[in-house]
């Protein structure tokens, strides 16, 4: 080694230098390490942990409480029971003699037990080895004789096992005794372990789980803290990344396609922790305090600790989207494979909770990743990806209402027709990709759908109404001036605005519009055909006060509103309002024509009509013929047609924009000069193929100035219809084929936002955009301000307020749904600064719907959902048929607005009700203790308790819900201590807690219903319950028949005489559990083609435009929402089998009357005897009216056997009130009334099952009854 | 609420201040060793006169930066009143400079011949740690504008940064010691290489030192890792790529030529030839001098022509890709937006449309035919170029290297100059393609 000074560098710096070096190599690996180990998640899961030993804690204090009163008295009797058992021992263990002997026996008779067990196992190897050669020498084909002493060497070890086992067994036979004889003697003590093993088990669980996360003992809390060392938490710790590894759910990331990996529960460890019966172990809340005591304390947790909400829909194994399945980013997005918040890519809800994260978190605008999480206002767009048909999220008999928002987005998309422009393809091929909403085939486009089975046609209707023969209704003036602005004359209308809107508020562009206007009129009217009105016949007087009675009772207020005094409370909007119709019509005989045939039949005008056949045909009455229609009519024309102005537009506009049509496009720039002073356009019809063609003047020589002028604003009209794309929604001559002129949607959700063109709309919201004109911008700042300081004056403020925040904020960032919010919001905003350097026809044409911001909201939910990203098939929303039907059907329902006169779902209450308050079942004469325990298992009973209580003058009470009609509505105006609700229950209810019913059901298990519910649990249906004001917690609204409750009241004024029953049986009836009441196909017919069946009704129902596949859905849902078998009934009541059981009873038990009459003859003399003739016709005898003002017409009976289900028949035989409260029909056939006496022996009981049988056996004994003579006619003599 | 884009936030004011406290402690460092040996500096008489000590000035230098420092460190709360910041009125001309390729190319050119000229002012040591300080102050107070920061700050982009300090220093190194043994050539002293040439130990002085700078390059590196985190943008998509789309940082000046040359050229030909010409050198240089010690004087040609292809055409193209272009490939300033919307006119026509554009004839249909201007053209710079040269300039040359030598030579110069030079037609004449047949993918 040479010396030091021999070196370049001086060796001890060397060191040094080396030193250092090395000082900053390990403190850069300490830090790498520490960076790698200090993840978020690790606090989460320590705070979680304390959290959750908190909880138990807490469960375990309660368990002492609930077990012995305290802690210290648990441990005392616990204590106790140890001593007894000690002592007990100790006394077998010191002085009982056999005791000991015994014990010492068991000992070494266990020891050769288990001895002889381990020689048997090992001589079973022996012997399984010995069959294994012999079998592989049966393979190998080995020599027989070598085959031979193989199969004896089995042989041997088998005869050995088998001997060994035997003796095995004995000596566990022996083993046994001993044990049963030293039991016998250590009874007292083996009872005294048991209870104490019962009465600590619940302690013991949860010592167990406290134990394992929250040890007591020393070396295991330091195993649990070295499990936590970096590096050693690599090995199996309790700290660690959860990952849900879902691989038939794939993400989309650029190019690839790659399983999910969720780790979102590494943080939300209590995400999914849900007790007996699902419900949430940590309950979600917002907390102030940080310390997880106090959550505990609340039974409040804050994100990320807290467990998911609902879980009946998800995340539980029960519920249709169980973790294992479908984990977390499917649903709400982000990236799933993050284990911190910021790369999680939370979705904040508005800027002010993004400042709030900002603060936190860091959080930021990550526009890296396409998938951020939803934000809480568009969580709901997700569910589209698999719920294509969307119904089931907003109406859902089993979930309720599980994406309202989402739901509303969809039905305010098929309301405005948004779907016209922009098509919402839900098919690729045919594949379905999400929802479908597109228009359905024109006349002219159907041919090539039933050409080609593979392509799957739509099935909206245009939302407008046609306008192919449009000039038989309307003036070309008033035409131009309802677009002009369409809410100027009617407020309510859908129709939203095209003109005068921001980007046409320029001289050119307003200049330009009254141009278009002109000729949209003129093009109109030009292409309009005629069709043959019809009119009222000669000499008829229409009567327009008797009109207005008839619109209001024939029904045409369930779908239209008419502003009148006497019409107030009525607010259907399904139908256009038509207080304005009259002033629109063209004036005198043509209107007056246009207006009766369109009541008559709406289909001659426009045969996609919504509009139903309301069976509105003259009619005589004592004073003369009515013609219902023309009555109307006269009504409507009220105070006849108004005058319009005539569009007006000025000649050089006219030019410019044909010019800004032809010039350079379809003609050269010297071509259009030489046309337009020619007025000779410079090719013929035949070189056109386009709109052009209304500039070829199709007489002799050049057209003179009105015809040039028609010629052109033709061509302007035409252009426009195709620039605005009127064909969306009205049918119009010469459109049939023209495509929507709008983006499709069908993955809007997914639009690279580079390719979105906010333009200058970023200027246009800081210094306009609200619709005060003031600027968004200004307003978001101060709406983040309140936020902050929490000085908002309303939740409705602050939820308006952010809601534009967020939108505005993700505008600014190029978001989508900011871009699509502002379309809606202000559809033209987009031209702001632009119409300068772009021509006329470029502006942008999206109208302005009269929709509300919260409304913008749920229609960007809806489209941002539409992703086109279906999961895997089993993960799409595949209905059964049940479901299918019922989800089909409500859209139907919707469509022909059943829900306007119709009442689905009755009204429900909720009201406090002291102990005992509800009147249940107590048996009278009149029952029939058959029929009542028949009804029970027909009708299930609900609880009627709700499990809330409410405070009434400082008491608490159970509160109780029923489904059923008001009869008395309590009076707004008095004292709400003074109110007085009454209500008739149509529903069974029983008044058992759950606790006490689940008891009973364990009781009695596999039980039949009627063991576990008896009657007198039981509130039965048609019961009148009054609740007094202060009582009441809630009312829910029932689903739908507005229309007959609003009738309801003007018949009770008028027409019903104050009575409130008589004027609902003049009304739609509600069709509550309908389907458990017709029989499927029979419905099918009756909304194809319904017949007159009530005579008390002042209205009939009408006949809709619905096709065959359409009608059957309907028929299908009323029995599918109410889960009776459908399509096809079985009516047992008509087979041999059943009448011959029938029969056999009937002899048995009337044996008399057997000696006369078969049973059906029997029930058939029963049901013509003179009680149903009464009111129905029956028996092939008509109804008479006669004086007495208490007979109603029935429905014909005739009908029934066709028309209802047996079973609903029998019930309402028993008693129709059961079934519908406010009925007229007394019950038939009291059971304490010995009427008809020889027949039956007056047995009410029988008499009903009789009357039910033979109402279904109808027509067969019609039959048997017109090929008898008169004289042996069944009667009761 | 503050803009989405603020120029001032505390936390920048605040990293700032660290930046400038650095600053700071490196001149105070810079002060001592001054002190210890500059010497006196005459002090201008409007100041009373006299000598000082060098130090002094930079004294007062550090105690400035102190202050600076200082009000970082206290006036971060408050940003929208912070001063300390690079005006506007200096941002402009900056940007109006630096964001048209023309007059940035003008300018690295200029720089290019300034460090050869005035090399012997320029590569003394207080000149060069006042560049260093002008630099590092540029860099800091740029650091004041959103956008500059967002394309510096960008983790990327750091290693970018350093290598451009890195490369100032070494090409300040060269000159440094060039200089000195030029100075030493005039003299008739032998370089000082030459002077400390004994043998070194393996160990400890080779191994050991190699030992050393293994751990300090790891730990650094660790640190860097844990500092700033790897950027990751979004998922890779053939359908939709960034933009702007940009190689990795070292072959930026490669991709800069994509935007004059063919995708085959600019892409494959040209990167052969340099690797290829870079091995070429030791065989096509003639001149024995230089060897194993710094020198300029004795192989300006070499230098030169090598530092015109290493400066202005390489590490000049690397900061013009990634400083400079922005989305759609178009140049923004330093301090401007990189705005998406913004449009430039681009609309090139190639050599074939002026030419029988210029006859008012229509384009022939034979490529060939078409493209003969451009061919003759192409063909007469790389086959008459060479004799021409070495008929005229390069004749010394010519002579000494031997035909082959002297047409390898000569082509590697012509093709390093065939990059400026259709640069500038680009900009001059919006030329495209010199021969453009499209149909066969050869382009010029």
């Amino acid at each position: 080694m040479p010396a030091t000074e021999q070196y370049l560098r001086n060796i001890k710096r060397m060191h040094v230098v080396f030193c250092i070096s090395v000082i900053a190599f390990c403190v850069a690996t300490l830090l790498m390490l520490y960076k790698d180990h200090n993840d978020e998640w690790r606090d989460y899961q320590t705070t979680f942990t304390k959290a959750r030993t908190l909880k138990l804690e807490a469960e375990q204090q309660k368990a002492y409480e609930t077990a012995a009163g305290s802690q210290e008295e648990f441990i005392q009797e616990k204590n106790q029971l140890e001593d007894k058992r000690n002592s007990l021992q100790s006394e077998l263990e010191n002085s009982n003699e056999q005791f000991q002997t015994l014990t010492q026996e068991v000992a070494e008779l266990d020891r050769q037990y288990k001895q002889q067990g381990s020689d048997v196992r090992f001589k079973r190897a022996d012997r399984d080895v010995a069959r294994a050669n012999y079998d592989l020498g049966v393979r190998d084909n080995i020599p027989a004789d070598e085959l031979e002493g193989l199969k004896a060497k089995f042989d041997a070890l088998q005869a050995e096992v088998e001997a060994m086992e035997l003796a095995w067994e004995q000596k566990e036979t022996e083993l046994n005794n001993k044990r049963d004889a030293l039991a016998a003697i250590t009874k007292e003590r083996d009872e005294v372990s048991e209870n104490l093993t019962k009465f600590t088990a619940d302690i013991a669980r949860l010592d167990d789980t406290l134990d394992s996360i929250a040890p007591q003992g020393a070396v295991k809390r330091a195993k649990r803290a070295f499990m936590e060392w970096p590096i050693i938490d690599g090995f199996n710790s309790h700290m660690k990344v959860v990952q849900d590894w879902l691989p038939d759910l794939h993400v989309t990331l650029g190019m690839t396609s790659v399983a999910r990996f969720d780790r979102c529960r590494t943080c939300h460890q209590g995400i999914s922790q849900f007790g007996a019966g699902n419900v949430a172990e940590f309950p979600h809340g917002e907390v102030d305090s940080d310390d997880p005591a106090d959550w505990v304390a609340e039974n409040k947790f804050p994100h990320p600790y807290s467990s998911h909400p609902r879980p009946d829909v998800y995340l539980t194994a029960t519920s249709p989207h169980p973790q294992a399945d479908f984990g977390c980013t499917i649903c709400h997005d982000g990236q799933g494979s993050a284990t911190s918040f910021l790369n999680a890519q939370h979705g904040p809800n508005d800027p002010h909770e993004e400042h709030e994260w900002a603060e936190k978190y860091g959080h930021f605008h990550n526009h890296f990743w396409e998938l951020p999480m939803q934000p809480e206002r568009l969580r709901e767009s997700t569910c589209l990806k698999c719920h294509h048909d969307v119904v089931e999220l907003g109406v859902n008999p089993e979930f309720g209402a599980t994406a309202p928002k989402a739901y509303e987005g969809w039905q305010l998309i098929r309301k405005y027709g948004c779907f016209g422009c922009h098509e919402i393809n839900g098919y690729d091929g045919g594949e379905r990709i999400g929802p479908d909403l597109r228009l359905e085939p024109t006349a002219e486009e159907a041919p090539k759908y039933a050409a080609d089975p593979n392509m799957i046609p739509g099935e909206l209707r245009k939302v407008g109404p046609s306008l192919k023969h449009i000039a038989q209704k309307a003036s070309e003036e008033f035409i131009a001036y309802w677009t002009e602005e369409p809410a100027r004359f009617r407020p309510t209308t859908k129709m939203p605005r095209f003109f005068g809107l921001s980007n046409l508020a320029d001289a050119h562009g307003a200049n330009m519009s009254s141009v278009e206007l002109a000729a949209l009129a003129r093009h109109l009217v030009n292409q309009s055909t005629d069709v043959t009105l019809d009119t009222p016949a000669d000499g008829y007087q229409p009567n327009a006060e008797r009109g207005k009675t008839l619109f209001s009772e024939r029904g045409c207020m369930a779908c239209h509103s008419f502003n009148d005094s006497d019409f107030e409370g009525s607010s259907a909007d399904f139908g256009p309002s038509l207080t304005e119709t009259s002033k629109k019509l063209l004036p005198g005989e043509a209107g007056f024509n246009w207006l009766y045939t369109w009541i008559r039949d709406p289909q001659r005008h426009h045969p996609r009509s919504k509009m139903p056949d309301l069976f509105l045909d003259p009619y005589s009455t004592p004073d003369g013929i009515v013609d219902p229609a023309a009555d109307i009519a006269k009504f409507l024309q009220g105070d006849g047609p108004q005058e319009f102005p005539t569009p007006e537009y000025d000649d050089e506009a006219v030019k410019n924009l044909v010019t800004e049509y032809l010039a350079g496009k379809a003609l050269t720039n010297d071509q259009f000069q030489q046309f337009w002073e020619t007025r000779k356009y410079p090719f013929g019809p035949e070189q056109i193929k386009g709109d052009e063609i209304a500039l070829v003047h199709d007489g002799e020589g050049s057209p003179n100035d009105e015809q040039w002028n028609n010629m052109l604003l033709e061509y302007l009209g035409r252009r426009s219809v195709s620039r605005y794309g009127c064909y969306g929604c009205h049918d119009i001559n010469g459109y049939g084929s023209a495509r929507p002129i709008g983006t499709a949607l069908q993955d809007w959700g997914r639009k690279d936002p580079h390719r979105l063109a906010p333009e200058h709309i970023h200027e246009f919201l800081h210094h306009h955009g609200q619709p005060d004109g003031s600027s968004t911008a200004d307003f978001v700042n101060d709406a983040v301000r309140k936020a902050k300081t929490e000085t908002f004056n309303s939740e409705q403020e602050e939820e308006d307020g952010l809601r534009t925040a967020f939108f505005y904020d993700s505008l600014i960032h190029h978001g989508r749904p900011g871009f699509i919010f502002q379309k809606l919001r202000d559809p033209r905003s987009y031209d702001y600064k632009k119409v300068e350097t772009k021509g006329y026809t470029e502006r942008l044409v999206m109208p302005k719907f009269p929709i509300s911001e919260e409304e913008a909201e749920a229609i960007a939910t809806f489209v941002l959902g539409l992703v086109a990203e279906p999961p895997a098939p089993e993960y799409i929303y595949q209905p059964d048929e049940q479901a299918k039907d019922r989800n089909h059907g409500e859209i139907l329902l919707q469509k022909y607005n059943c829900v306007g006169c119709h009442m689905l779902e009755m009204h429900e209450m909720e009201y406090a009700i002291e102990e005992g308050g509800l009147a249940t079942y107590s048996p009278l004469p009149a029952d029939h203790a058959r029929g009542v325990k028949e009804l029970l298992k027909w009708r299930r009973p609900v609880a009627a308790f709700t499990g809330r209580t409410h405070e009434v003058d400082g008491e608490s009470l159970a509160t109780v819900k029923v489904a059923g009609l008001p009869y008395l509505a309590a009076d707004p105006e008095e004292a709400p201590e003074d109110q007085i609700w009454a209500f008739d229950s149509w529903e069974p209810i029983h008044v058992l807690s759950d606790a006490e019913l689940a008891s009973r059901e364990e009781a009695v298990a596999d039980g039949e219903l009627e063991q576990i519910l008896s009657p007198e649990d039981v509130v039965m249906p048609g019961s009148r319950l009054v609740i007094p004001g202060s009582h009441l917690v809630s009312r829910k609204a029932p689903r739908g028949g507005h229309f007959a409750e609003w009738l309801v009241e003007q018949l009770i004024e008028g027409r019903a005489n104050g009575n409130r029953y008589n004027a609902w049986q003049m009304s739609p009836p509600p069709l509550f559990r309908e389907g458990d009441k017709v029989q499927t196909d029979w419905l099918y017919r009756f909304l194809k083609d319904p017949e007159q069946l009530r005579h008390t009704i002042v209205l009939r129902m009408p006949r809709f435009n619905m096709s065959d596949e359409e009608a059957r859905i309907l028929a299908n849902y009323f029995a599918a929402a109410d889960g009776s078998p459908y399509p096809y009934q079985s009516l047992p009541q008509t087979e041999p089998a059943y009448l011959a059981a029938q029969q056999a009873e009937f002899t048995a038990a009337h044996p008399e009357r057997a000696e006369l009459n078969t049973y059906l003859e029997e029930s058939w003399g029963t049901l013509n005897e003179q009680l149903c003739i009464k009111c129905h016709a029956v028996g092939g005898k008509e109804f008479k009216a006669g004086n007495d003002p208490n007979v109603i017409r029935g429905p014909n009976l005739e009908y029934a056997s066709q028309r209802l289900r047996p079973e609903w028949t029998l019930m309402w035989l028993y008693n129709p009130r059961w079934i519908t409260p406010y009925t007229s029909m007394p019950a038939p056939f009291p059971n304490n009334q010995q009427q008809f006496k020889p027949l039956f022996e007056g047995n009410g009981t029988d008499q009903t099952i009789g009357v039910r049988d033979a109402l279904m056996n109808y027509f067969h004994l019609m039959e048997r009854q017109s090929h008898q003579p008169a004289a042996q006619q069944v009667t009761a003599n | 609420m503050t803009g989405p884009h603020p120029n001032l936030t505390p936390s920048v004011i605040f990293g700032l201040g660290f930046l400038y406290l650095i600053l700071f402690l490196m001149n105070v460092a810079w002060t001592v060793r001054s002190y210890k040996k500059d010497g006196d500096v005459n002090i201008p008489s409007l100041l009373g006169g006299g000598h000082a000590p060098v130090a002094f000035w930079w004294g007062l230098y550090a105690a400035f930066l102190s202050m600076v420092t200082f009000a970082h460190f206290t006036g971060s709360g408050n940003p929208d009143q912070f001063l300390i910041i690079l005006p506007d009125f200096i941002k402009a001309p900056i940007d109006i400079l630096v964001a048209d390729p023309r007059l940035f190319f003008g300018i690295t050119l200029l720089i290019f011949i300034g460090i050869i000229v005035f090399r012997r002012q320029l590569a003394t040591p207080t000149a060069g740690w006042t560049l260093l300080n002008a630099s590092l102050l540029f860099l800091t107070l740029s650091m004041t504008d959103y956008d500059f920061r967002q394309i510096v700050g960008k983790p990327d982009n750091v290693p970018i940064v350093a290598m451009l300090f890195i490369v100032g220093f070494f090409t300040w190194l060269y000159f440094n010691r060039a200089n000195e043994n030029d100075e030493r050539a005039a003299k008739g002293l032998p370089p000082k290489e030459s002077e400390n040439n004994e043998k070194v130990l393996v160990w400890p002085d080779l191994v050991y030192s190699e030992l050393i700078c293994i751990i300090a390059l790891t730990a650094f590196l660790f640190f860097w890792g844990v500092c700033l985190q790897a950027p990751l943008e979004e998922p890779a998509s053939s359908v939709k790529t960034p933009n702007p789309s940009k190689a990795p940082w070292y072959f930026l000046g490669l991709q800069e030529m994509l935007v004059y040359y063919d995708p085959w050229l600019a892409g494959v030909v040209f990167p052969s030839v340099i690797l290829g010409g870079l091995m070429a050198l030791p065989y096509i240089d003639f001149n024995k001098k230089g060897n194993g010690y710094y020198t300029f004087n004795e192989r300006k040609f070499a230098v030169s022509v090598f530092l015109f292809g290493f400066l202005p055409l390489w590490v000049g193209m690397i900061i013009l890709g990634t400083f400079l272009r922005g989305p759609n490939w178009n140049t923004f300033g330093i301090y401007e937006f990189w705005d998406v919307h913004k449009l430039e006119a681009l609309n090139n026509i190639n050599l074939s449309d002026y030419w029988w554009g210029g006859f008012g004839m229509a384009l022939p249909a034979n490529p060939l035919i078409r493209e003969f201007p451009g061919i003759v053209l192409t063909l007469a710079y790389l086959v008459f170029m060479p004799q021409l040269m070495a008929a005229t300039v390069f004749r010394n040359f010519a002579y000494r290297m031997g035909f082959l030598r002297f047409m390898v030579f000569s082509n590697l110069v012509l093709m390093m100059a065939a990059l400026p030079i259709k640069m500038v037609l680009r900009w001059v004449l919006n030329l495209k393609y010199i021969v453009a047949i499209p149909e066969y993918f050869f382009n010029i």
